[in-house]
């Protein structure tokens, strides 16, 4: 495994390491784009773009509707899924830890990585289309999450991200993806 | 067998004082108490004292009376134990022991949040703990 | 493109790959490279939850007593500040709310456990990691209700007491109550509204320290939006 994954800290590479060489095709030497943070209301903590040449949308409609997304296609993986018995109504809303929820979808030119904690925290990661599975670094961003945002006392809970430690450890562990 | 101990603050103000004896004679008790913090006080300032000992917290015997012995404790924080006596035979060892175990229940009574410092000790499980270390130093100095 | 691998699974566990032949591919539980884990809940986790002493093993540790004492006197300068001992109560429970609601975050995430079936799942993994990662020690759930909505914690050695003992003027406080309130707070956070009381406590003479906790509702992830916007 080449992920810094993993619970440690110390895992974060220092800057002056060489990040993995990015797969052909991005351009960038970057693979991550970009990245959404949402709380279990739907607020957007977080939101950080290293790559993204085409904005369309203003930028809080972009992350509602990426929000309503998110929020649809968990509630329809959840609905056909074949293994369940008891199906809800498309729509329905889901109790926690009720229906499976989906890590990842791809198109033809970028990936978008999905995780949920049970407390309702949503990460979402774009990456470029032929990148690995990121549920590890999806984790270890969630633990860079806890270790510099919930435990400073000064943070409100519930409102947007403006820890500047973290946001450099983010961009830093970002590099490394591959 | 002790008759009576005793927990003094760094001002002599008292914070825990009891006596063991079935008799009435706790004034006089407190009296030889009272007495033996002069004592205290004279050796602690007294500048000729060797240096070996300064950093001694058992005083050792303090002061005999034709009835009591008073051994005396002095922590850094200046605060005196006393315990009063009436064996004759007492082996320094004992009284060491004594005074460590008394010193570590007094830490932990004033370490309970309600304890205010400065002020008595109120608390009733150390006074149940210096009952039972009082107890239990009859005991172990038995002829 | 079913696989044959999920026998012994739970009925809830996820398909092991799903895919439709167009561009959109959406990977359901994990991707065919990956050996499925050990089936423990609906979502499967990258790795199994630790156990109790590995997760106390692995997180920062503090000096207990200098955990006890600065309890001691955030609960002390309370009862200076606010005089009134149900005062003194809410705001420990406050406290304690505050607490458990980001607690909650760094316990998922050191504790690779997932979401967990039920309340009686939930209330287990309290008692045996949660407990264990903060305080060092396990608790015991006991005396469910017939609908298995209302339990007991019980905690035999709590780290908050040491040297505590109780002054005839405060027989009202209930010293232990950030305790209660970090476990509302927590389970509020992962949609589980619940009252917690404290129906044994120690330092008024009892043999244990027992909380009572009673789901009250399982809140239902809602969209948040309003559908006009």
């Amino acid at each position: 495994m080449q992920f810094f994954g993993g619970s440690s800290l110390t895992s974060v590479a220092p800057e002056s390491s060489p990040a993995p060489a990015a797969p052909p095709g991005t351009g960038t030497g970057s693979n991550a784009q970009v990245i959404y943070v949402f709380n279990r209301n739907g607020v957007c903590l977080l939101y950080r773009e290293w790559h993204r040449p085409l904005r369309t949308l203003a930028r809080n409609q972009d992350q509602k509707l990426m929000f309503g997304l998110l929020f649809s296609l968990r509630s329809f993986t959840a609905k056909i899924d074949p293994t369940s018995t008891e199906h809800a109504n498309l729509g329905a809303p889901l109790l926690p830890g009720q229906g499976c929820s989906f890590h990842s979808f791809k198109t033809n030119t970028y990936k978008l990585n999905y995780m949920e904690s049970p407390s309702g925290i949503k990460l979402i990661l774009l990456t470029h289309p032929r990148t690995g599975d990121q549920r590890d670094a999806l984790k270890h961003i969630y633990s860079l999450y806890v270790e510099y945002v919930v435990k400073n006392p000064l943070y409100a809970p519930g409102s947007p991200i403006k820890c500047d430690l973290f946001n450099k450890h983010l961009d830093q562990y970002v590099k490394t993806l591959i | 067998m002790i008759v009576c101990v005793a927990v003094v603050g760094h001002q002599n103000n008292p914070l825990y004082l009891q006596s063991f004896t079935e008799a009435d004679d706790a004034l006089k008790l407190h009296h030889v108490v009272h007495c033996s913090l002069d004592v205290i006080d004279e050796r602690v300032n007294n500048p000729k004292k060797s240096a070996p000992t300064l950093n001694e917290t058992f005083l050792g015997l303090l002061y005999p009376t034709e009835n009591y012995k008073v051994y005396g404790y002095l922590t850094n924080t200046k605060v005196k134990f006393l315990m009063v006596t009436t064996d004759l035979d007492v082996k320094d060892a004992d009284a060491r022991n004594f005074f460590r175990k008394f010193h570590a229940a007094y830490v932990d009574a004033v370490s309970n949040p309600f304890h205010v410092p400065g002020k008595k000790i109120a608390s009733r499980s150390f006074g149940a703990r210096v009952s039972t270390i009082v107890k239990s130093f009859g005991s172990g100095t038995v002829g | 493109a079913f696989t044959a691998k999920q026998k012994s699974i739970s009925p809830n566990w996820p398909i092991t790959h799903y895919s439709r032949p167009a561009t959109l591919r959406v990977v359901l539980s994990s991707d065919l490279s990956r050996p499925p884990p050990a089936p423990i809940s609906a979502m499967p986790p990258l790795t199994t939850p630790k156990s109790g002493d590995a997760l106390f093993a692995s997180v920062e540790r503090v000096n207990a007593e200098l955990f006890t004492l600065t309890y001691g006197a955030i609960v002390r300068q309370l009862l200076t500040d606010l005089e009134e001992v149900e005062e003194v109560n809410k705001q420990l429970d406050q406290m304690g709310y505050n607490i458990g609601t980001r607690l909650v975050d760094e316990f998922l995430a050191k504790s690779n456990v997932s979401n967990c079936a039920d309340f009686k799942e939930t209330a287990d993994t309290i008692a045996k990691l949660g407990f264990k990662m903060f305080l060092g020690v396990t608790a015991t759930v006991t005396n469910w209700d017939a609908e298995g909505t209302t339990c007991s914690f019980v905690l035999e050695d709590n780290p908050l007491v040491d040297f505590v003992e109780l002054p005839d003027t405060c027989q009202g406080l209930q010293y232990c109550n950030v305790l209660s309130g970090v476990i509302r707070g927590a389970l509020e956070m992962v949609s589980m509204k619940t009252e917690v009381t404290w129906v044994r406590d120690m330092l008024r003479g009892d043999d244990a320290y027992e909380m009572r906790v009673k789901l009250t509702k399982q809140v239902p992830e809602e969209y948040p939006y309003k559908d006009d916007d």
